[in-house]
């Protein structure tokens, strides 16, 4: 049983949008929220953690944003699941309203089969982002989200605690097959 | 190749709405995680399992499950193997805490790629837990379990049989120092 809707080969070359709504993520931890809407960022300088894993080896080679309003600056970022920075955008001004903001990586970054963390953090609450306001925050706990404060621009090494915040954003990677 | 036949990473919390576990089937059925609310436990001293694939080899690091509006008596979560010999077990614990996660540390209990059960028990129906109530039958279908009489998790469960109760709880284990 597999999630993708198509096998490697079709997708090989393809571009595709993966965010934590996928069965790569929270859905794959039974979560389904609800509609997305904007709504302001939880707390300036507040990082946001997402656990996702891949079913087939990626190249990653821009993160996005969902804005709704964007204001000041947005870094987004990938970790692995000891909380290793493995690439970011660093801080970028947010731009485009309710759009997908696209956010080139200094070079490409391979994944596979393992366990990683999307990271969202921006530096004001002015700022709204399509997001999932989940009523029960335990239920993102339950899915493995977490959060830290004082994190932007994104550590190269995360400190993350339990989350408090009953947000998901809708954020994410664009990917192509890794070669 | 399939995610088991893979080997991909688990994420960092596993439960019965895990894709790993009745992830899929819940979510079909309309239950999934966030579906869930308080509700009773349903029969005292009852132990039900819930079968999980591991894709890989887990390290668990705590047991947890999120309390209900009301709280009451002992509580007991266990991981038992493919043939239900427990591998660990919280041991008997007083619930505590209304509407909140509560966690027991399993040590660094390993756990080998294949069919495990995550199993939960409790000695009265004070207790409640967020939950859902999937047709019993379905989730019967599914593999899930129950042997009665056994509070705390026994060292054996080898005679328990199909599932009977509607209920699904939130509750399991976790890789990380926190939730």
């Amino acid at each position: 049983m597999g999630f993708w809707p198509q096998r490697p080969e079709q997708v090989s070359g393809e571009l595709l949008y993966l965010t934590p709504f996928g069965p790569e993520g929270v859905f794959g931890a039974g979560l389904v929220p609800g509609g997305m809407g904007a709504g302001a960022w939880v707390a300036a300088n507040k990082a946001l953690y997402v656990p996702v894993r891949f079913e087939h080896p990626l190249r990653v080679t821009r993160l996005f944003v969902h804005n709704g309003t964007p204001s000041g600056n947005v870094d987004l970022g990938v970790y692995d699941r000891t909380w290793r920075r493995l690439a970011h955008t660093g801080s970028t001004a947010g731009s485009g309203s309710s759009a997908l903001q696209l956010v080139a990586l200094g070079a490409p970054l391979d994944l596979d089969g393992e366990l990683y963390y999307l990271a969202c953090a921006w530096d004001n609450t002015t700022a709204t982002v399509n997001r999932s306001n989940v009523s029960t925050v335990a239920f993102l706990q339950a899915a493995g989200c977490a959060e830290e404060a004082s994190a932007f621009p994104l550590p190269a090494t995360a400190t993350p605690v339990a989350i408090t915040a009953g947000y998901l954003p809708n954020f994410g990677c664009a990917v192509r097959q890794a070669p | 190749m399939s995610l088991w036949e893979r080997g991909l990473r688990p994420l960092p919390v596993l439960t019965p709405f895990s894709v790993e576990a009745l992830g899929i089937f819940l979510i079909g059925q309309g239950f999934n995680l966030s579906a869930a609310g308080s509700g009773a436990y349903p029969v005292a001293s009852r132990l039900f399992l819930y079968p999980l694939v591991l894709p890989r080899r887990y390290v668990a690091a705590s047991y947890w499950w999120l309390n209900g509006a009301a709280v009451g008596g002992n509580v007991d979560v266990a991981v038992y193997d493919r043939l239900l010999n427990r591998l660990g077990h919280a041991g008997s614990t007083a619930q505590a805490g209304i509407s909140a996660l509560q966690a027991v540390s399993a040590g660094s209990l390993v756990l080998d790629p294949g069919l495990v059960y995550l199993g939960i028990t409790v000695d009265n129906t004070t207790a409640t837990f967020f939950r859902t109530a999937p047709t019993a039958g379905g989730i019967a279908s599914r593999g899930a379990l129950l042997l009665a009489s056994s509070f705390p998790a026994p060292s054996s469960a080898a005679g328990a049989s199909a599932l009977t109760s509607a209920y699904v709880p939130v509750f399991g284990v976790t890789e990380r120092s926190f939730l």
